[in-house]
């Protein structure tokens, strides 16, 4: 130790020094364990061509996740089918599931329905040279389907009594939604073809056609810009996939009875309110006995 | 004996890096670009520290000030830059890596001299006896 402390008297930097360096090798430690758990956790910071192998690496994973959820819900699927079999009540019960699936969209269906084909046209003006291009794209925003249009549709369909819609082979459940990226439509946040875009909905064909065929309805709005953009055809018999993404609820809970019942009041209430008099304006009936102090 | 001198400030070093590595605390890792430059400045006051020490001029006003302001500007800037759209990190990075570079290689010059008077001195005592 002396060595140290003779030094230190002859240099008195030595100690000034020798604290700021262990300083510095303090935040140089936690620099490092920042950087490990920045590229532990999340993306690396600042370095963009690992982000690439990143992506690559989690999109093969999702990939494998997914395959591996239809792998399970058909097999589970099975199970259930074969426990039905074996008795009267299970029977019964197997139904039920079945049609539970059949409307959530867990498995996969056929039956008749019409094919709706989107695309953008082809029949956009030319950009005038003086026109920037943002104000180009506001122009021209009509002669592209947005995924908007697409949910019209879905709309009208559903109006129109359809029981299974998939959207570019994608099955519509009640967790789908459905958006514009750029040239790309996410459908259950897979990205799909933007142009053209095939809407397939089971249902009675005829219902369903003429719903979209109605006066002022889908087919006509088209009309305007560009009647290429919407086609439909009528299918005797077409299989929709089942949804292939991850069923797990985090939030929602079945209801205990009370609330469950509440809900139900509410509902009630909500549709009892639409009283045609009070949509046009003309003011209900006062009641005389509610004037109490 | 020059070695001695040189060796506490790398044991303060490892104190501190050893202390913190192996105890629980963290940054958040928004406020990690600005830490790795506050350290990067860091490791240039005290190469330059050094450097003032051994040729004698150290002044530990300037030593501190420089230590304590290189390393607040330095994540300021980088802050800065972040804020305005331009790289200004990079101006901290390549000055403050081209200062550690100078600085090194005048403390190795400083040894090497020390060294070779050292020898020749040896040299002498037993030429003259």
């Amino acid at each position: 130790m002396s060595v140290f402390t003779s030094q230190i008297r002859h240099k008195p930097w030595l100690s000034q020094i020798t604290v700021l360096a262990a300083i510095l090798g303090a935040l140089l430690a936690l620099s490092l364990k920042t950087q490990d758990r920045i590229r532990g956790d999340q993306m690396p910071n600042m370095r963009p061509n690992q982000f690439a192998s990143a992506y690559a690496q989690l999109r093969d994973e999702v990939v494998d996740q997914k395959k591996s959820i239809a792998d399970l819900q058909s097999r589970l699927n099975k199970y259930q089918q074969a426990a039905a079999a074996e008795s009267g009540n299970t029977k019964l019960l197997s139904a039920d599931l079945q049609k539970a699936n059949l409307l959530a969209g867990t498995i996969a269906v056929t039956g008749p329905g019409v094919v709706v084909t989107l695309r953008d046209s082809k029949k956009a003006p030319p950009r005038p040279a003086d026109m920037a291009p943002e104000d180009y794209i506001a122009m021209t925003r009509t002669y592209i389907i947005h995924s908007e249009d697409i949910q019209a549709v879905i709309n009208e369909l559903r109006a129109a009594g359809a029981e299974a819609i998939a959207v570019n082979d994608q099955r519509v459940v009640a967790t789908t939604a459905i958006r514009c990226v750029g040239p790309v439509v996410q459908v259950n946040s897979i990205p799909t073809n933007g142009s053209p875009v095939r809407i397939k909905a089971i249902g009675d064909p005829d219902t369903l056609v003429s719903a979209l065929t109605m006066a002022s309805g889908i087919q006509d709005q088209y009309k305007v810009t560009d009647p290429s953009m919407f086609s439909m055809d009528k299918v005797k018999g077409m299989t929709l996939p089942a949804f292939a993404g991850s069923t797990t609820v985090r939030y929602a809970q079945p209801a205990a009875d009370a609330k469950a019942e509440q809900a139900q009041r509410q509902s009630e209430q909500s549709a009892t309110d639409t009283d045609p008099n009070a949509a046009m304006g003309v003011n209900p009936p006062v009641s005389t006995t509610n004037t109490t102090h | 004996m020059i070695r001695a001198s040189s060796i506490l400030p790398i044991i303060g070093g490892l104190a501190g890096f050893f202390a913190i590595y192996f105890s629980s605390y963290t940054v958040s890792p928004t406020w990690a670009p600005y830490l790795s430059l506050a350290t990067l400045a860091g490791v240039d006051s005290i190469c330059g520290g050094i450097r003032a020490g051994l040729e004698g001029k150290f002044h530990d006003d300037i030593f501190l000030t420089g230590f304590i302001m290189n390393t607040l500007l330095s994540a300021f800037l980088a802050y800065l830059g972040d804020r305005i759209g331009v790289d200004l990190f990079l101006a901290a990075v390549v000055l403050l890596g081209g200062r550690i570079f100078l600085n090194l290689s005048l403390i190795r010059r400083y040894w090497l001299n020390q060294a070779h008077l050292a020898t020749q001195s040896r040299k002498k005592d037993a030429a003259v006896s």
